[in-house]
């Protein structure tokens, strides 16, 4: 109902096509105009942010004692078996969650690029390859990776249950004693407390969401603050580009898993399998939304986990990232192997159709051969994306 | 076919937080066996792969030894191999002789796969290769609908005509029914069966006696390894007219060859043995016998 | 309303069992056989996954339905969807199929295959989801 108002709202402003910047001051060069369909997409990017409601798998969801004491675990090295590194060393807060690598280094170079975390409850898979369907699993994966912590459940709780602050946290989250716990449990109990802190990382609104919000209450003098260049490439993003087809709505993404022309060989005779492996893992999981731990009765988040399909293409596919503070989440795709935005952007610019399979019907992705004002465009607007500010409700 | 577990039967098993840890790892290990997708099957029922590529950025990743080593660790008894360019079907046959069956892809680099049906230079490409090597076929070529007619398309089905060797088509069924009209006796393999249904292929195998569909990268006639009934059906009315392959349309999808041919045996498993091992390894077996003469 | 409805619409007319639009049922015919549909939540967004209840009213020869595949392809790229719907029988030629999630804007066709035996019957119903 809020889009439908805003949509009414935005076409009551003018008639097919709104010359949006102002006449005056930086953006009086050329007005770039949006038409009634560019409007549309425009507005289904927000508004920001959107309702981000408890997990209902994770009974500790919202607990303000369960985030704080996610918080502490969230830098707490002791959940690695050599005793250096925790999930802050790889998603650090001072690099908006990313480590600015690359691929990570755990007890080893692990295959991944560092996923930024902000706006997790908007996840239906975690992960580049939705190896895990919620984000208390998604936690538990770097603890027990031999190539990350390389922990168990036993070292975990020995630990943590020596640890007399941690222990009366526990009991008070949780209202169980730590010790007395199956490991298992234990972690998982853990886990669910640093998803509790983590969805509290959200990004913050940035110059498109007032932009948006502007075009959508036809506030002109708003409009007029954001830059050309980035409604330019916004015209871009929404129109030639085609990039919506998957960066949609708020959180500029699908949720789901493509193949985009990135080569994924991890070294000469390894491959990354991607969401294949990825639905792999998650069949084989025992904490998966269908597995027991999951504390939603009816499993009414399990829709996904019961009915994804592993296809032939899900070879070589991965997540479509949220581009939300994308700016300052480099480098990019799954291994890190594009640094700056201007790459990405030059990536679709060029993007090697060879790799791509079929030739029936009008392909998703072709090369956009974008002139280089145009490209620039792109990454103007793409930057706009971002914020300064990571808020940590 | 379709089984549906209700949300009522996860609320009413799902175990209490008292439950003890064995019995939550018998459920789990449940749980991992009833979702497993692609899960492990016989292993020891031989395969022939009709639908491989080997194309010129495979080659510095994956030199013939190692691709060779690829697909006998699938359990490969035979590889139809075509490449953009054919050096890399020829540099494979070179290494492997007893598993590779060269098919000649009429592409000279994988970037033709949507012009080389109107490019006149096609044509002496493939004459000059095929008077050079031996092939089973020509193909995988990309063709769809009315381009069947065009010169370029006429003449690879006169040179397969004048061989006795086949053609490996992507192509729509209005572009195979085409190349049967220009040569009523041709031998057409059908990559990817068309991606049509299971009754339209049904039609196609009853109309035309020499061809014959591959089931590469489809898994709607096995949804997690499972054999859909019309398919099942359609096997057992057809049984000496599928084939299976994997196609490695990229350098990456090499290593996926192991995994597919899993999967094959996985819902092979669902057959008869007649038909199965006629599915996995017999009818390409004697096709390349028919057309290679041996 | 789309084109399939004002279809469905003509042909309504000799299938008395079939549910209709004061049960929030949508009708779907071909000349071979006619089905009455309604979504579940019955607004198609993208990326929220929706079921679909139907009901088989007029079938080839009179025949039961046997089982029923619910599928959704974008035709102009040549990909469906990345989840596997089930269907449960309610009854006879009555079905409830769930998992179905269209994870794209764009052309939809959502196909509606009724086995009798192997002969297979298929309605579509066309969406358009813009984003």
């Amino acid at each position: 109902m809020k889009r439908l108002t805003a949509i009414a709202a935005c076409l009551a402003v003018a008639g097919a096509a709104v010359a949006i910047a102002g006449s005056q001051g930086r953006n009086a060069v050329e007005p770039a105009a949006f038409s009634a369909d560019e409007r549309e997409a425009i507005l289904s990017h927000g508004p920001w942010p959107p309702p981000m409601p408890p997990d209902p798998s994770n009974r500790v969801s919202g607990n303000s004692d369960a985030i704080a004491l996610g918080r502490w675990l969230f830098s707490d090295k002791r959940l690695s078996a050599d005793g250096a590194r925790s999930c802050a060393t790889c998603h650090d807060p001072a690099k908006a969650f990313t480590d600015g690598r690359d691929r990570s280094i755990g007890l080893v170079r692990v295959d991944r690029n560092a996923i930024a975390l902000a706006n997790l409850r908007l996840n239906r898979w975690y992960g580049w390859a939705g190896a895990a369907d919620s984000l208390w699993a998604q936690s538990i994966r770097p603890i027990l990776d031999p190539k990350e912590f390389a922990a168990t459940p036993e070292l975990v709780r020995a630990r943590l249950a020596a640890d007399a602050a941690i222990r009366a946290a526990y009991a008070r989250v949780f209202a169980a004693e730590m010790s007395r716990d199956p490991p298992e449990r234990v972690l998982v109990n853990l886990a669910k407390a640093l998803a509790a802190y983590q969805e509290t990382i959200v990004t913050a609104r940035t110059p498109f969401d007032d932009f948006r919000d502007a075009l959508a209450r036809g506030d002109t003098a708003t409009l007029a603050h954001y830059p050309l260049a980035a409604q330019k490439g916004l015209k871009i993003f929404v129109g030639k580009g085609r990039c919506t087809a998957c960066h949609l709505g708020p959180n500029f993404t699908s949720g789901e898993f493509e193949d985009v022309g990135v080569p994924y060989f991890v070294e000469a005779h390894r491959v990354d399998a991607g969401r294949f492996a990825g639905i792999a893992e998650l069949r084989r999981s025992s904490f998966s939304l269908a597995g027991p731990h999951n504390d939603d009765a009816v499993r009414a988040d399990a829709a996904p986990t019961r009915h994804v399909e592993q296809l032939h293409r899900n070879w070589g596919e991965f997540r479509v990232p949220s581009l939300r503070n994308v700016a300052a989440t480099a480098p990019y795709m799954h291994n890190g192997s594009l640094a700056t935005l201007e790459d990405v952007v030059r990536h679709y610019s060029q993007v090697d159709e060879e790799r791509l399979h079929g030739t029936e019907g009008q392909r998703l992705l072709r090369p956009l051969h974008l002139t280089r004002e145009e490209a620039s465009d792109l990454v103007a607007f793409l930057k706009t994306l971002s914020s300064a500010v990571v808020s940590q409700r | 076919m379709h089984v549906t577990v209700p949300i009522a039967y996860h609320a009413r098993h799902r175990p209490q937080p008292g439950v003890n840890a064995m019995r939550r790892v018998i459920l789990a290990v449940l749980i991992a066996t009833l979702s497993a997708g692609f899960a492990v099957a016989d292993t020891s029922r031989p395969i022939i792969d009709v639908h491989i590529h080997y194309s010129h950025d495979a080659w510095s990743m994956l030199p013939p030894p190692e691709a060779v080593k690829v697909l006998r660790q699938a359990g490969l008894k035979k590889a139809f191999v075509s490449s953009s360019s054919d050096d890399g079907t020829q540099m494979l046959y070179r290494a492997a002789p007893d598993l590779i069956v060269p098919v000649l892809r009429p592409y000279r680099r994988r970037g033709e796969t949507g012009t080389w049906v109107k490019d006149p230079t096609v044509i002496q490409h493939v004459e000059g290769r095929l008077k050079a090597n031996t092939y089973a076929g020509i193909g995988e070529f990309h063709v769809f609908g009315a381009d069947a007619d065009l010169p370029v398309m006429r003449r690879m089905v006169e040179l397969a005509r004048e061989r006795k060797i086949f053609l490996h088509a992507h192509s729509d069924a209005d572009a195979v029914a085409r190349i049967f009209v220009q040569d009523p006796d041709a031998l057409v393999l059908w990559a990817h069966s068309g991606f049509d249904q299971a009754d339209k292929v049904r039609a196609m195998l009853a109309k035309h006696k020499t061809l014959w569909a591959d089931l590469a990268f489809r898994s709607d006639h096995a949804p997690s390894g499972k054999l859909r009934p019309e398919w099942r059906q359609l096997f057992l009315d057809y049984p000496d007219r599928f084939m299976v392959g994997t196609d490695t349309f990229t350098p990456e999808r090499w290593h996926y060859v192991v995994e597919h041919a899993s999967y094959s045996r996985q819902w092979l498993a669902d057959l008869p043995t007649d038909v199965a091992d006629k599915i996995a390894f017999g009818n390409a077996e004697r096709l390349a016998a028919a057309v290679l003469g041996k | 309303m789309p084109w399939t409805a004002a279809l469905s619409a003509l042909a309504a007319s000799n299938s008395a069992a079939c549910p209709g639009p004061e049960q929030g049922f949508v009708r779907l015919a071909s000349a071979e056989a006619e089905i009455a549909y309604r979504w579940t939540p019955d607004e198609l967004k993208i990326g929220q996954f929706f079921g679909v209840e139907m009901v088989a009213c007029r079938l080839p020869g009179g025949e039961a339905v046997d089982t029923i595949v619910v599928d959704a392809q974008m035709p102009a790229h040549g990909h469906g969807m990345n989840y596997r719907p089930r269907s449960t029988r309610l009854a006879p030629d009555r079905y409830l199929v769930s998992g179905l999630m269209l994870h794209m804007a764009g052309h939809w066709r959502v196909t509606f295959d009724l086995f009798q035996g192997t002969k297979r019957t298929r309605l579509t119903h066309d969406v358009t989801l813009k984003p």
